[in-house]
């Protein structure tokens, strides 16, 4: 018998280590590093003698490549080589010379011209290339007003990042938010609107009154937000097209915090009265107001699932402030957050697997982000005082506010808007002409 | 050659009678402890030839699992070091400061967008978190010389151990060139994770790629998925040529052809 | 006067002529004893520019609710850390603010305010609660409840830097 199993064991052994002759070699690859993709942007060739009222075509097409080279650098995702490392600068509609890209460190390259078109337009072509298997990813046309030359160069933003990330970019979007300005005793607060780079910036309110909490409507066109006009803070919805503002119902007590829901019909908002505060619902269509929650605890900061099925909210029924979900019709109330310190201004991502809050704990403000259920928490930033989350429309970068401290001089106290991708990396500020506060990400434009 | 293989034939026989007549018996044998198992491939390795043993395919093809049980195994998973339990961010972390300084750059163009990043190194609850999102993979630096140590010291004489361990070096070295200079796993798609690509390529003599490399399905993939392809491709491509590793020539055999399973599970969560 | 003191005199003439004198040592590490007499002569002459305030203020105006305790703070009352109950020091002061609203004929708007360590949404409504506890106490007292308007201002209107402060409810004259 020992022989027996002597000899099988044997056999068994030999078969363990036996290669064959013609093998394949089959390997996991489970690390990587991920940085920033290389990208080499040309500037967009152009006749430098067709002029427009923005400049000659080939100053736009220059222009372009700067705005597609800012938006991708700041996406953190794409690292742009520097112009003057190139070979070869000449760019035409023909295949580029890959090798001399590969020698700069470019894995990607973007090409294109712009023309003036008869009609006044500027036709934009641009070309993606994978540089390591020389073969073309994107090529796209674009037309459009010499004006508007900043959509063009959002809009192959948002391609490049779709073709080389597989996810929507967020571009050519928009930012309402509160402007502020004056010492910190007597702050004056406007509604402002910009690109989500800062740039074509406008105030929407002179400053009289004090407005906060604004939110886009899933069309861009409009906007919710508390207005304190004739110091009656009550919730407004303001056309941005024709500049008409419009008081979202007579209420006895105030109304504030509204957000649309994601069909853009409804907008969800608190409403307090005699010291209580409630989630309502009201229909744009008919007016129609619909109570969700009857606590006598504070409710506020609702957001809807981008589904519309479900809402988020902020609530201190518990004792402090948490984090809750309930259905749309204000049933299954649940809360989600555990952890240590308080939670507030819970905002639910536009891809639905993660909601962002403030949270507040140890004397420090963060931003972070959960799962619905109230799992995966993780904190992005910390400061002496931040808040307010909002999501770029494809769920991978948050914009928020931060306050500085106020010095022993009088001064501080100044707020500024940053944003954050869920790495909790890539951390940037947004330039405003003034300090701001509330911001809120608009979806893709259309 | 001949005495080989009578007595590869005379196991078989052996082994068939065996298993038929007492398959539990075998099954407890499997579960025992087996100290004299190296020994005895040591005895039969003398007398058998590579090529022989290469014979085999089939059954080699069914091996994967038995063997993670027998000691000589442990060498190809090496104990995760401690590091990874650490909050230290993975070097590749550091790459910060080149991109402020391209971003300067830009800034004078583009004044009104702030490049500005976090002046402080990235805090504790940032590097806390990345470190777990991305050092779930132990660290494997020296696989080759782990390998070669821990194998170097159970066998001296084994032609075919010698062979399967050159292979597994070639693979490691393969592995962690990809790893630590090529691939870039796709990290913004919300699947990023769960983005599997299994990519073939094929080599010549001199390391270089002898075609495109192919990804599975690619030409139906579609959104993250193909993003994730093209990672993968890639870094295929971007560690080419693989004439630094040194690929053993009398082994060309071994390495011609290489399927390489992408999976950043590990990694992103 | 010396401007190492930091000297700041209150002066009210009354029944008697009443002279205060806070000298803030601060940390200059002086231990000069102030010389009262000096500072006595240099402010002479605008003396009779201090009348009785109060004789002078519109009984219906803000100014008349601030003194309502005696002297400034008399429209405001303070609030703990998240918390809108009226304590003894609140009450006395509400009591005193209703009644004055009793014996005077206007409407007030009560403002709710909350320091600035919290989000703008919940202080929103956490100033609605204050407020809303100020007005049911004027109204307990026995003032007119259509004749107090609440008003939440969150955490926008902070009066300094001192958080403490900012907690708080402030009856306004409207």
């Amino acid at each position: 018998m020992n022989l027996l199993k002597f000899l099988i064991l044997s056999f068994l052994g030999v078969m363990f280590i036996s290669l064959p002759a013609q093998a394949v070699i089959e390997i996991d690859i489970t690390r990587g590093n991920v940085q920033p993709l290389p990208i080499a942007i040309t500037p967009l060739i152009g006749d430098s003698d067709a002029l427009t009222k923005v400049g000659s075509v080939l100053q736009i097409g220059e222009k372009i490549a700067q705005v597609v080279t800012a938006d991708l650098e700041r996406s953190g995702l794409f690292s742009a080589i520097d112009p003057g490392a190139f070979i070869n600068t000449d760019n035409t509609s023909s295949a580029p010379q890959f090798s001399n890209w590969r020698a700069v460190g470019a894995q990607a390259l973007l090409t294109g011209g712009a023309v003036l078109e008869g009609d006044g337009r500027v036709r934009v072509e641009f070309r993606l290339w994978d540089v390591l298997a020389g073969s073309q990813m994107i090529g796209l046309r674009l037309f459009t007003a010499p004006s508007n030359w900043r959509r063009i160069a959002h809009l192959i933003s948002d391609a490049i990042y779709k073709r080389l990330t597989g996810e929507d970019g967020y571009f050519d979007t928009r930012i309402v938010y509160i402007s502020e300005s004056g010492p910190y005793l007597d702050r004056i607060k406007q509604l402002a609107i910009m690109d989500q780079d800062g740039y074509n910036h406008e105030f929407l309110t002179d400053g009289s009154y004090m407005v906060l909490n604004p939110r886009f409507s899933p069309t861009s066109q409009e906007i919710t937000y508390l207005s304190y006009y004739n110091d009656t803070p009550r919730v407004y919805l303001f056309d941005i097209e024709t500049g008409k503002r419009e008081m979202l119902g007579e209420f006895e007590g105030m109304t504030f915090a509204p957000r649309f829901s994601p069909d853009g019909k409804k907008v969800i908002m608190s409403k307090a009265e005699r010291g209580n505060s409630d989630i309502f619902v009201m229909e744009l269509a008919t007016r129609h107001v619909q109570q969700l929650t009857t606590h006598s605890a504070i409710d506020t900061s609702p957001s809807y699932a981008p589904e519309g099925d479900y809402v988020t909210f902020n609530s201190d029924r518990g004792g402090s402030q948490q984090l809750y979900v309930m259905n749309s019709d204000g049933n299954n109330i649940k809360r989600i957050s555990f952890g240590a310190g308080i939670y507030a201004t819970p905002v639910w991502s536009p891809r639905g697997d993660l909601i962002a809050f403030t949270k507040q704990t140890g004397g420090k403000f963060y931003i972070g982000v959960m799962r619905p259920d109230g799992t995966g928490e993780r904190i992005l930033t910390e400061s002496f005082f931040e808040e307010g989350p909002t999501w770029s429309p494809n769920g991978r970068v948050l914009m928020y506010y931060r306050k500085y401290p106020y010095d022993n001089r009088g001064g501080g106290g100044d707020t500024q808007l940053w944003s954050v991708d869920l790495t909790g990396y890539n951390e940037r500020q947004i330039i405003t002409p003034l300090d701001g506060s509330d911001p809120a990400w608009s979806p893709l434009l259309d | 050659m001949k005495n080989a293989l009578t007595i590869s034939g005379l196991f078989h026989v052996v082994l068939l009678v065996t298993a038929a007549m007492e398959i539990p018996w075998f099954d407890s044998v499997e579960n025992s402890e087996m100290v004299i198992i190296p020994v005895e491939i040591l005895q039969f390795a003398k007398e058998t030839r590579t090529k022989e043993i290469a014979k085999l395919p089939n059954i080699e093809r069914e091996k994967p699992k038995p063997p993670e049980k027998r000691p000589i195994r442990q060498a190809k998973l090496p104990p995760p070091p401690p590091k990874m339990l650490s909050t230290m961010p993975l070097p590749n972390q550091v790459q910060r400061p080149t991109k402020n300084i391209k971003v300067a750059d830009l800034r004078s163009v583009a004044p009104e967008i702030s490049q500005r990043e976090k002046p402080k190194p990235p805090s504790r609850y940032n590097s806390d978190r990345i470190a777990q999102l991305l050092n779930k993979v132990p660290k494997k630096e020296n696989v080759i010389e782990q390998l070669s140590d821990r194998l170097g010291s159970q066998d001296q004489q084994a032609t075919s151990l010698d062979v399967r361990r050159q292979v597994m070096s070639i693979s490691s070295a393969i592995q962690k060139k990809i790893e630590d200079q090529c691939w870039n796993p796709p990290s913004g798609a919300l699947d990023a994770g769960s983005l599997k690509v299994r990519v073939k390529f094929y080599l010549t003599q001199e390391g270089k790629l002898a075609r495109p490399p192919v990804a599975d399905d690619y030409v139906r993939m579609a959104g993250s998925m193909k993003v994730a392809a093209d990672s993968a491709l890639r870094a295929v491509r971007m560690c080419a040529p693989y004439s630094d590793l040194k690929l053993p020539q009398e082994m060309y055999d071994q390495w011609r052809e290489v399927i390489l399973n992408f999976d950043p599970s590990g990694m992103i969560g | 006067m010396k401007n190492i003191f930091h000297a700041k005199f209150l002066i009210t003439v009354g029944a008697a002529l009443i002279l205060s004198a806070c000298a803030n040592m601060g940390n200059t590490g002086r231990d000069d004893a102030p010389v009262m007499t000096d500072p006595v002569e240099n402010i002479a002459p605008p003396m009779p520019m201090m009348p009785v305030v109060v004789d002078r203020l519109d009984p219906l105006s803000q100014e008349a609710l601030n003194q309502v305790m005696g002297g400034m703070g008399g429209a405001t009352v303070n609030f703990a850390y998240d918390r809108y109950d009226v304590d003894a020091a609140a009450r006395s002061i509400l009591q005193a603010q209703a009644t004055w609203m009793k014996a005077n004929n206007v409407n007030v708007i009560v403002e709710g305010h909350c320091d600035e360590r919290g989000t703008r949404e919940y202080n929103i409504a956490l100033g609605d609660r204050r407020a809303n506890a100020v007005k049911n106490y004027l109204v307990a007292m026995g003032v007119s409840g259509s004749r107090v308007r609440t008003v939440s201002y969150g955490k926008e209107r902070p009066v300094g830097t001192d958080q403490d402060a900012n907690r708080r409810g402030y009856t306004r004259v409207n």
